[in-house]
């Protein structure tokens, strides 16, 4: 338990008080740097009605470098691979340190609502996504009901 | 350097054998060979499953590094469907009778648990509490009477430990604790003190468990003669930390690392650790300067301000780099001693007093400022006398001990349980005109032009400056800047 910077200290107070709707974010038992977080899918997307969990990391040097964030559920999405890793460039090249837990959250469902196949990380899912739209959204709401419903 | 991070070693199953830690040349076989093992087969659905059954069944007793090759193998997989875990704890037919039946072959048994522990520790949250069923607890504390080999009972609490992280799983494995006549934790604790050292481990976990009708080991230890221990607040985050400050254990796949609280600047000092698990392990000296890269799997050795001796590899490590000795390779009772003489700029290691080749490499970098430091594979555990108990090996030279020098404050000798340890950090108060990238100082600067002011602190000014972060600046001053 290397000291805790009061930054992370404080985000988890406000994440607690101030709860973002349709996010619930909650640090591990016994790791403060850890979070369990369920995102709720947009409505009016293929991803409405499910639940979705990610695990969410704030490494060493945390608010220099980005928070690591990976899907748990399995999604169907052209920018998440089967892995769970996300291609959304806050995580990378524009990280800011004035970003938070909560913002990076954010546009993670906000991706959900506006999937880009045009900056791929799961290449059949995009290409099937530009190839034949109401398809990939087909895929994506059984994926939905099949992967991120059943809790 | 954790084991699949390295250059130096992999494991592999042909035919059903196990072919333990074999050197190889050179890192590209390395990583084909590690692939091979993991890609043959389609982690969909079977991959999971297969690479399960054959190291519940292949994977040595005794081999020191076998229970984290499981992890590391396991961890390596894609995260499993729900239907392929089921399918693998459906395949090990787990119930009371099973883990009564298995005591006649601890070698399956054994590793069944470690396999669960993995699988709990990738599971978190529901699908956790599907997998842990009345009949997986049944056989996990059945495995906890103490007919069992103490080996199961080891890998049996670790994983009940890892299923108890989601709170829901915690709450059942406690009540299901309640209602036996003895409680088997209370019991096997009384092992913290054993020759055995596998009981020894199982004595260690049990120690650390928390429940409501007891007393914390913390409070309850004796720290008169204590000045020098393991740094609570110089650790990385899942090594856990005897309440004495003096012994350490990792069950988490990372490669965790701790510092002691004193160090020296000048002079010849000495420590000694004993051994109570073979596996890897890197201890040594440190500065501050060298970084726990626990998730990247570099630790104490692995960078230029830190040396350290891995007995189970048989390595020195020095900036990532090995340097193979000839030595036995350690065993759980051996006593590692420490020396580092900065008069003469040499580090000296010694295993049950025989010496190593002095070493001289870390002093390029730093001349003073070192602390005993190490760094610990999954399920390894060691115990560290920084002068508190006679020496085994005394070194055949003056030399001091940082018992003898350190000091410590009361409260500083405190080692709290992480959850106590947590709940008073998030108690704290945070003032809401503090810097808002740090927290840590008043927000006291004023941005030009635009005026603002309560956003940053002087040592964070720098940040609004760096390309990279426009939005660290309020909209309102990006228009006007």
């Amino acid at each position: 338990m290397a000291a805790l910077p009061r930054r992370i200290i404080k985000e988890t107070q406000r994440l607690m008080q101030e709860p973002v709707p349709g996010i619930s974010a909650v640090p591990d038992d016994s790791n403060a740097r850890y979070f369990h977080v369920i995102v709720t899918g947009p409505e009016d997307s293929p991803f409405e009605g499910g639940l979705f969990k990610l695990e969410l990391f704030l490494p060493e040097d945390y608010p220099m470098s980005a928070p690591k964030v990976r899907f748990i559920t399995k999604i169907y999405h052209p920018n998440i691979d089967r892995l769970g890793r996300i291609c959304l460039d806050i995580l990378k090249d524009k990280w800011s340190p004035a970003l938070q837990i909560r913002t990076v959250l954010l546009s993670i469902q906000a991706l959900l609502s506006a999937p880009n196949p045009d900056d791929p990380l799961a290449n059949d899912v995009a290409e099937l996504w530009k190839v034949n739209e109401s398809e990939a959204i087909r895929n994506a709401k059984e994926w939905t009901r099949r992967y991120a419903m059943d809790n | 350097m954790h084991l699949f991070n390295g250059v130096d070693e992999y494991f592999l199953m042909q035919n059903n054998t196990w072919l333990a830690h074999q050197q190889v040349p050179n890192f590209k076989i390395f990583e084909n060979s590690r692939c091979t093992l993991c890609r043959q087969v389609n982690f969909e659905t079977l991959g999971v499953i297969s690479i399960s059954r054959q190291m519940i069944n292949v994977i040595p007793l005794l081999d020191p590094l076998g229970p984290s090759v499981i992890t590391l193998l396991l961890d390596d997989c894609p995260l499993p469907s729900k239907e392929s875990v089921f399918k693998v704890v459906n395949m090990l037919h787990l119930s009371r009778d099973t883990a009564i039946k298995g005591r006649l072959n601890p070698t399956k048994q054994r590793n069944i648990c470690v396999v669960l522990g993995c699988i709990a520790e990738k599971l978190a949250g529901p699908r956790n509490m599907e997998i842990l069923n009345d009949d997986t607890i049944d056989y996990l504390l059945t495995n906890l009477d103490q007919n069992t080999d103490p080996n199961v009972i080891l890998f049996s609490l670790i994983a009940l430990e890892k299923f108890a992280q989601s709170s829901q799983n915690k709450i059942l494995i406690m009540k299901k604790l309640k209602e036996q006549i003895t409680s088997p934790i209370a019991e096997l604790e009384e092992w913290k003190n054993e020759k055995h050292y596998v009981k020894r481990q199982v004595g260690f976990l049990c120690s650390m468990v928390v429940m409501d009708n007891r007393k914390y080991s913390y409070q309850m230890v004796i720290m008169d003669k204590i000045n020098a221990m393991l740094n609570t607040s110089d650790v990385s985050e899942y090594l856990k930390i005897s309440p004495d400050g003096l012994e350490a254990r990792c069950d988490a796949y990372s490669f965790e690392s701790v510092r002691c609280t004193a160090h020296a600047d000048i002079g010849v000092w000495y420590y000694e650790v004993f051994i109570i698990t073979p596996g890897v392990m890197q201890i040594g000296w440190a500065t501050k300067n060298s970084n726990f890269l626990n998730h990247e799997g570099y630790g104490i050795g692995d960078d230029r301000f830190s040396l350290a001796y891995d007995g189970c590899r048989k390595l020195i490590w020095y900036n990532a780099k090995s340097d193979p000795q000839n030595l036995p390779r350690w065993e759980a009772g051996d006593v590692l001693g420490c020396l580092l003489d900065l008069d003469t700029q040499q580090i000296i290691f010694s295993l049950n007093g025989m010496s190593l080749p002095p070493c001289m490499h870390v002093f390029t970098m730093a001349k003073s400022g070192f602390f005993a430091a190490a760094s610990f594979m999954s399920f390894q555990q060691c115990r560290f006398n920084f002068g508190a108990e006679p020496f085994r090996y005394p070194p055949g030279m003056t030399y001091s001990t940082f018992n003898e020098h350190g000091s410590l404050k009361p409260e500083d000798k405190v080692v709290l349980p992480r959850h106590i340890f947590l709940s008073q950090l998030r108690q704290q108060n945070i003032g809401e005109d503090s810097c808002t990238l740090c927290y840590d100082q008043k927000a006291s600067v004023r941005l030009i032009p635009c005026e603002h002011s309560g956003i940053l602190c002087i040592m964070r000014q720098s940040a609004v400056r760096m390309s990279h972060v426009p939005s660290a600046i309020p909209t309102g001053c990006r228009r006007q800047s």
